[in-house]
């Protein structure tokens, strides 16, 4: 299992042939108390880059794309009643969408969590 | 007491329905169809004589084409500013002026002009967000009762 990161602060835990899409604790702390998470249609198939959620804020609306092309095989439903969670659980139960990956060596592009904390601390 | 933000302050003044100048008023807007009568004197209105009165007293007399409400979206997702506002039948009435979260009514919450025909409060509107349709109804402002002093 490993886990990767984009600079747009999106994660994606590989779990097989699938990975579970979020945003990371450092972007839901930015976002401030989620309200609403949009999520796409199971079976929609992304491209890498494609918007693939939208989750909104007190202060604002954010895009949440995808880190990687494939089809979205499940969405965390329990977002509509418990938007809450992504504050609460980014990494867990937080969770946005399962994706089928069609080309695992996009991850390469990716960062590691490692390669991660050091994009933080080079932003902040 | 606590340091707030401008986002906590801007949930704030929209629950309570007031108009954030250059969103919800603008240099297009009178103060007829903003709803905000009261801060033009009864003798001022009568008599006229200031700049825009032509205007504001025909308003006064005919109703302006197009009035601020308070829109009430359905479920969970916040329209915000510059939504379309649509009859449910698909017909465009207006766009939203100001919207987002309302913490105290702990549901999403919006004002915006439409036309003065689909403008009582309890109207079946949609506001388009993403694309989408989102279902609301027209809603008396304020949203949250007033607790501050005048």
């Amino acid at each position: 299992m490993t886990t990767r990161y984009t600079k747009d602060h999106e994660y994606i835990r590989v779990e097989g042939d699938a990975g579970i899409v979020g945003i990371s604790d450092y972007a839901q702390g930015q976002l401030g108390d989620v309200v609403y998470v949009e999520l796409p249609t199971v079976g929609k198939t992304l491209a890498k880059g494609d918007e693939a959620a939208v989750v909104e804020s007190v202060k604002a609306a954010s895009e949440v794309y995808a880190p990687v092309s494939g089809e979205v095989v499940e969405v965390n439903s329990d977002l509509e009643g418990t938007p809450g969670a992504v504050n609460e659980d980014a990494a867990g139960r937080g969770w946005f969408l399962k994706i089928r990956l069609t080309n695992p060596s996009e991850l390469d592009a990716l960062m590691t969590e490692e390669q991660y904390g050091e994009f933080l601390k080079s932003i902040s | 007491m606590k340091p707030i933000g401008l986002g906590a302050r801007d949930s704030l003044r929209l629950e309570a329905g007031l108009c954030l100048y250059g969103h919800d008023i603008d240099t297009t807007t009178s103060p007829i169809e903003a709803g905000l009568i009261w801060s033009i004197q009864k003798r001022r209105r009568e008599e006229g004589g200031f700049p825009g009165a032509g205007r504001i007293q025909r308003e006064i007399k005919d109703g302006p084409a197009r009035v601020r409400v308070g829109l009430k979206p359905e479920g969970r997702a916040p329209a915000r500013e510059g939504a379309i506002i649509t009859t449910p039948d698909g017909r465009e009435v207006g766009i939203v002026t100001s919207g987002g979260f309302g913490p105290t009514v702990n549901g999403p919450v919006a004002m915006g002009y439409v036309s003065r025909d689909v403008s009582t409060a309890g109207t079946d509107l949609h506001l388009v967000v993403r694309g989408k349709p989102i279902p609301a109804k027209v809603a008396a402002m304020p949203f949250a009762p007033h607790r501050y002093k005048r």
